[in-house]
């Protein structure tokens, strides 16, 4: 690939990505952080492509290990944005039910 | 055979895809045509739709391990997105914390693999500075994500002992710091010792890992996360280079964008709010 067309690509990129957080919701801080990771996640597609390309039986074995890796990652990164999702439109829970370090 | 350009193939379709899902996630409910619950069903669409053209235009070479291994991975998530016991919203918080420090973990590891893998399958004696320089920042992100995701896991979850951070620990944390990148820029210098010098870096990588994650008060580790998660994106966009994806060097660009914003940017528009006078 071209540097220049990488360094380009990035950089667009990059102002695009900062120039939409900038517009979110200030009061979501942690949504951010879980997006960026749901977003790391997507590493799964550059594993499952080198694998496929992979020659070699220890390049075999250390790719699908990173496939592996990369997909729990991806899928638990998913499942925890879902969660606060669930959380921030739940109704708030009784304080008898909320365990004792609320309760307290 | 250039995979890059078939992940772009349907890339662009899944970039945009995904603008349109951040968009409708950082807006949060106010969005009626795309809101947060429809926003992550599109984003994971998205990924199991590129997954699949990835996988379909593999044709036989390994597809049936890489799909074994996706479930495998798919199948051990619950296990680190477990929910809390008590339905109390700092318990749910905990949790959350807990399972993007195993995220981080993972990640980590695939990208320290993914590095490894990519100095042993090319001939690196031979090959060009610039592909090797990127396996060995790799190698090293990768290894110092893994650290610090699995120490502030330990330390979430009371396994370690509290420390509190002096700086004497920052100075170390440096020196290390220095010592790993020299390490590393001479293994891209002298191939052939290379060896040696990248299992000294990876060594120094884990104590660094160690160290960032101890040499921090317990509250600060979402910004030990969001760092590591800035460098992660960081080496996805290299991986994109390497394998000639623009859809991962603009995926990991937008990670960059998001650690950045969530470090540095949202206090200082905080701060500006904080300091405007008051008429």
């Amino acid at each position: 690939m071209d540097p220049v067309i990488a360094l380009y690509t990035v950089l667009l990129a990059t102002a695009l990505g900062l120039s939409g957080f900038a517009r979110s919701d200030t009061r979501r801080r942690g949504r951010g952080l879980l997006l960026a990771s749901v977003l790391a996640g997507f590493i799964v597609v550059a594993a499952v492509s080198a694998l496929v390309i992979a020659t070699t039986i220890p390049g075999m074995i250390v790719t699908a290990l990173a496939v592996l890796f990369s997909a729990q990652a991806a899928t638990t990164a998913l499942s925890l944005l879902w969660r606060e999702i669930h959380t921030e439109t739940r109704p708030p829970v009784p304080a008898s039910k909320a365990g004792t370090e609320d309760a307290l | 055979m250039n995979f890059g350009l078939q992940i772009d193939l349907i890339g662009w379709f899944a970039l945009v895809t995904i603008l349109i899902s951040l968009h409708g996630l950082s807006r949060g409910s106010s969005n009626r045509l795309l809101g947060p619950r429809r926003a992550v069903v599109l984003l994971a669409i998205t990924l199991v739709a590129v997954l699949a053209a990835v996988l379909w235009s593999a044709g036989d070479n390994n597809t049936l391990l890489a799909a074994i291994m996706i479930l495998l991975g798919v199948a051990t998530a619950p296990f680190s997105a477990r929910r809390p016991r008590t339905l109390s919203l700092r318990a749910e918080q905990d949790s959350i914390l807990n399972g993007l420090s195993l995220s981080t973990i993972g990640s980590g590891l695939a990208v320290a693999l993914l590095g490894l893998t990519g100095w042993f399958e090319t001939n690196y004696r031979l090959d060009n500075w610039d592909l090797r320089l990127i396996a060995v920042v790799s190698v090293f992100i990768g290894v110092w994500t893994f650290a610090s995701g699995l120490m502030l896991w330990l330390r979430l979850n009371a396994y370690l002992p509290e420390s509190t951070p002096t700086q004497m620990q920052q100075r170390v944390g440096f020196v290390v710091l220095a010592m790993a990148l020299g390490l590393g820029l001479l293994a891209v210098l002298f191939p052939s010792f290379a060896r040696f010098l990248m299992i000294v870096m990876v060594l120094l990588a884990l104590e660094l890992g160690a160290l960032s994650a101890f040499g921090i008060a317990i509250t600060q580790a979402t910004r030990v996360l969001g760092r590591h998660l800035g460098l992660l994106g960081a080496a996805i966009a290299m991986l994109g280079y390497v394998q000639e994806s623009l859809f991962l060097l603009a995926i990991g660009s937008l990670i960059m964008a998001g650690a950045i914003q969530y470090l540095y940017l949202r206090r200082t528009i905080k701060t500006r709010a904080t300091d405007a006078p008051r008429n």
